[in-house]
């Protein structure tokens, strides 16, 4: 490699005197000239000049990535023809650094660069991403608890939240990813209960935050060079930080009067496991700005767990309990019993999100363990094959 | 990449989703439930049916009455579902004490009617387990002469004997007028039809200057007949103690209600105890009460009685006062039982914090030692009153009593029913 890169030095330092016949250039012509000269003398097979051409201006960093791209596909079929393969590699690896998301195909570029580039590769292997969106959940009772012997019924209008967190994708290749996160999420839920034996009714605007922890795997494929919708399905851990509930009892006369009970928001982390896990669904769409892209992302989180402490709904959460109160601090009864005669049901949360963020794909041309070349030939024959057929 | 999916499949499978497959319903171990439609209901008394279902006692009161202050009765299932619910009552007030399952399968309840805010009269009432009502009736206490008197009377428990009923409590009616004499101890005896009983049984007996009150009179022989103990508390001077303060009190009483042998008292000299909790054990019987120093400071106190010896006397298994601290103007209602572990459970209540009451419950060691390092306590802001406690036949507790629910200033009074495990917790 070192060997080759002193050759391709030499090649820059001598090519402008000693191009094989070639006359020297009269006037010192600018990097897009020379780009446009060196396209010129491929055309007329004059390829042992063309890296001295483009040297200079490549060494100096002198062009834009689309310039680049062009001088080092030149290079690439320069070095193909002069049967050097080392050198050929090196300058589509640069065409990679210009633009990673570059792909030759048979229809646009030479045959033989199809094939080199099936050595290479510049997906990333890493991907991050952040996000930021807006969630529902969906209440999913497991079983109806109450402290009223009577039939109840109840409704659980949406409730908005929000979430926002960083992910990582780990690519496995062009198509599939294993994609972590850790998200902030605002969650909760909205319930009215009205008791058919008094006509009272409770209500509770349920506010939690939980940090998720999706892993799940993708898989992206592109519908033209700016849209990559993805899918995925995956697994979450999620962790409860906090979880406090407003409450309010409207006990309903019968002559129409109304006594309503309500007060701050109550802390109830302690009626909630803090441990629960999902499973999750989802679907988006990236759209390439540059070399990195937006995206935006729906996604279902259907929670596995019950929610509900089994062995703590009843009770107060332990801080707001007066510790020179008689009695355990851990064992009071909780003040949504008695004051909101609530007590939680045992109940999963599924979540529906959506999610919209910014993608920086950290892309690392290199050169394959395995060239895929099978397609490629495929593909050749199959447009061989069209070509006789039209004729 | 392909043993990553794999993992995250194995995940999956291994952790299910929580389901009503999965999970036990905790309706069937633990809940508290609040009885009664609209207005005011209390909780005093239930009793375990042999089916498992359980009838619960007490009063209710709506918001806009067209009566006054009703019993009211609700069989519930194990879970707590109401079965029926039924109120009785007259135009009177009635207040609520203590609900018995008869032999015949029937029930018996006791309780007040107030004819005047300061005339009670003592009321009783047989049902089936449907809510029908068999029989019932009201009355005022007769004197030792006989002669129906006006006073108020204030009924404690019921006990079934093999003819009839032996109703426990305390009347204003005295033997012996006297401004000191406040109370006797009340222990009228009915018929299975709730006909008084002849003149031939005694219904009053107590001090001349004394206030006297029986809790509970129970047969002292198998067959029910003969003689019968009474258990109650007086503020008689007893011949061991200098100073005047209440004490439980045992009397045996004859076959017409007369006292059969010296009286017994238990107590401390530097407290008042008064007796409202009562259960059988194998070996005697189980006496609760709150004992209040002379600073006010109320605790809850406990009595083994054991088996009486007819030389000997009481043997007293336990005596104490247990040192929970529980504050002071307390209502004094306690309620005990022996557990199927031979432990015993005492319910009471508490007001040591912020002047507001809850119902308290520990765990009584039968070597006198409390089992539990702290009371469990029960309750919300504002006055809650304790009922009873009874055990199930899964050893869980089923606790009945009285919790304001709602706004903290104006709700309303719930009857109200909790069941926990042995430990007391929701679990």
């Amino acid at each position: 490699m070192a060997l080759r890169l002193l050759l391709l030095g030499f090649l820059i330092a001598i090519g402008p005197v000693t191009g094989y016949g070639q006359a020297a250039p009269q006037v010192e012509l600018t990097c897009d000239g020379r780009l446009d000269q060196a396209a010129q003398e491929f055309d007329a097979g004059h390829f042992y000049a063309i890296p001295s051409i483009l040297g200079k201006c490549l060494a100096d960093n002198e062009y834009s990535d689309a310039q680049k791209v062009r001088a080092y596909l030149i290079l690439c079929q320069v070095y193909m023809i002069l049967e050097d393969p080392i050198s050929a590699g090196d300058s589509y690896l640069r065409l990679l650094k210009a633009d990673p998301e570059f792909v030759p195909t048979p229809a646009e570029h030479p045959i033989d660069i199809v094939y080199l580039s099936k050595q290479y590769t510049a997906t990333p292997i890493f991907t991050p991403h952040i996000r930021l969106g807006l969630n529902g959940s969906l209440y999913r009772q497991i079983y109806s608890l109450s402290t009223e012997p009577y039939a109840s019924t109840s409704e659980n209008p949406l409730r908005i939240g929000f979430q926002l967190g960083a992910g990582l994708d780990w690519n496995y290749n062009d198509n599939l990813s294993l994609c972590a996160e850790v998200n902030l999420a605002n969650r909760g839920f909205s319930r009215t209960i009205i008791y058919s034996g008094n006509n009272d009714e409770t209500t509770i605007q349920s506010n939690q935050w939980w940090l998720d922890f999706p892993i799940y795997v993708k898989y992206s494929f592109g519908v033209n060079e700016q849209i990559r919708p993805f899918v995925y399905a995956g697994m979450a851990a999620n962790l409860l930080l906090s979880a406090s509930g407003q409450f309010t009892y409207t006990d309903n006369k019968p002559n129409g009067a109304q006594i309503v009970s309500e007060g701050p928001p109550e802390t109830v982390t302690n009626q909630q496991n803090s441990l629960s896990h999902s499973w999750l669904v989802g679907a988006g769409i990236r759209y390439k700005i540059g070399r990195n892209f937006l995206f935006a992302d729906v996604r279902y989180m259907a929670g596995m767990t019950n929610l509900a402490d089994v062995n703590n709904i009843y009770y107060q959460d332990p801080g707001s309990v007066d510790p020179s109160q008689l009695g355990d601090p851990k064992y009071h009864l909780a003040e949504n019993i008695t004051r909101y005669h609530y007590v939680s049901d045992y109940f999963r949360l599924d979540n529906v999100s959506i999610s919209f963020g910014y993608v920086k794909p950290l892309y690392k041309p290199r050169k394959v363990k395995k060239a895929r070349t099978r397609s490629v030939a495929r593909k050749v024959r199959e447009e061989t094959k069209s070509e006789g057929k039209k004729k | 990449m392909r043993y990553l999916g794999l993992l995250l499949i194995s995940l999956f499978a291994l952790t299910g989703c929580d389901s009503t497959s999965t999970v036990e319903n905790p309706a069937d171990t633990h809940f508290v439930r609040f009885y009664g439609q609209d207005g005011d209901q209390t909780g005093r008394d239930l009793v375990v049916l042999p089916d498992g279902n359980l009838v619960l006692f007490g009063t209710t009161k709506p918001t806009t009455p067209t009566k006054g202050v009703q019993w009211y009765v609700a069989k519930v299932d194990p879970n707590g579902a109401v079965i029926w619910e039924r109120e009785f009552g007259g135009v009177n007030d009635e207040e609520a004490r203590d609900i018995e399952l008869t032999a015949a399968n029937n029930l018996v309840l006791v309780g007040n009617t107030y004819k005047t805010p300061t005339d009670r009269d003592l009321m009783i009432m047989t049902l089936t387990l449907d809510g029908v009502k068999l029989d019932s009736n009201s009355f005022q206490v007769r004197d030792s002469l006989g002669i129906v008197r006006v006073g108020d009377e204030d009924v404690a428990t019921v006990t079934e004997l093999p003819d009839g009923f032996l109703i426990s409590g305390s009347s204003t009616v005295v033997n012996v007028p006297n401004p000191a004499n406040t109370h006797d101890a009340m222990k009228v005896r009915v018929y299975s039809n709730l006909q008084e009983y002849d003149l031939s049984w005694v219904q009053l007996i107590g001090f001349k200057l004394a206030d006297d009150v029986s809790y509970k009179i129970i047969p002292a022989s198998l067959s029910g007949f003969g003689s019968y103990y009474l258990f109650g508390f007086t503020n008689q001077l007893p011949p061991s103690q200098t100073q005047v303060s209440y004490n439980f009190i045992f009397y045996v009483l004859g076959s017409t209600g007369q006292p059969f042998s010296d009286p017994t008292y238990v107590g401390a000299t530097s407290a008042n105890e008064r007796m409202s909790g009562f259960a059988f054990t194998p070996a005697g019987y189980l006496l609760s009460g709150v004992s209040t120093n002379n600073a006010g400071a109320c605790d809850l106190y406990l009595v083994d009685t054991g088996i009486p010896d007819i030389l000997l006397g009481w043997p007293f298994n336990l005596d104490q006062t247990l040192s929970l601290n529980l504050g002071s103007n307390l209502t004094g209602r306690t309620s005990v039982m022996r557990s199927s572990s031979g432990d015993y459970y005492l319910l009471g209540e508490e007001r040591s914090f912020d002047d507001n009451q809850n119902w308290v419950l520990t765990k009584v060691k039968n070597n006198g030692n409390v089992a539990w390092t702290s009371p469990i306590v029960y309750g919300g802001q504002g006055l809650d009153e304790c009922g009873a406690i009874t055990e199930l036949a899964d050893a869980r507790l089923m606790i009945i009593g009285t919790m304001r629910t709602g706004r903290p200033d104006a709700g309303e009074y719930k009857m109200t029913l909790i069941k926990v495990n042995m430990d007391g917790k929701f679990e």
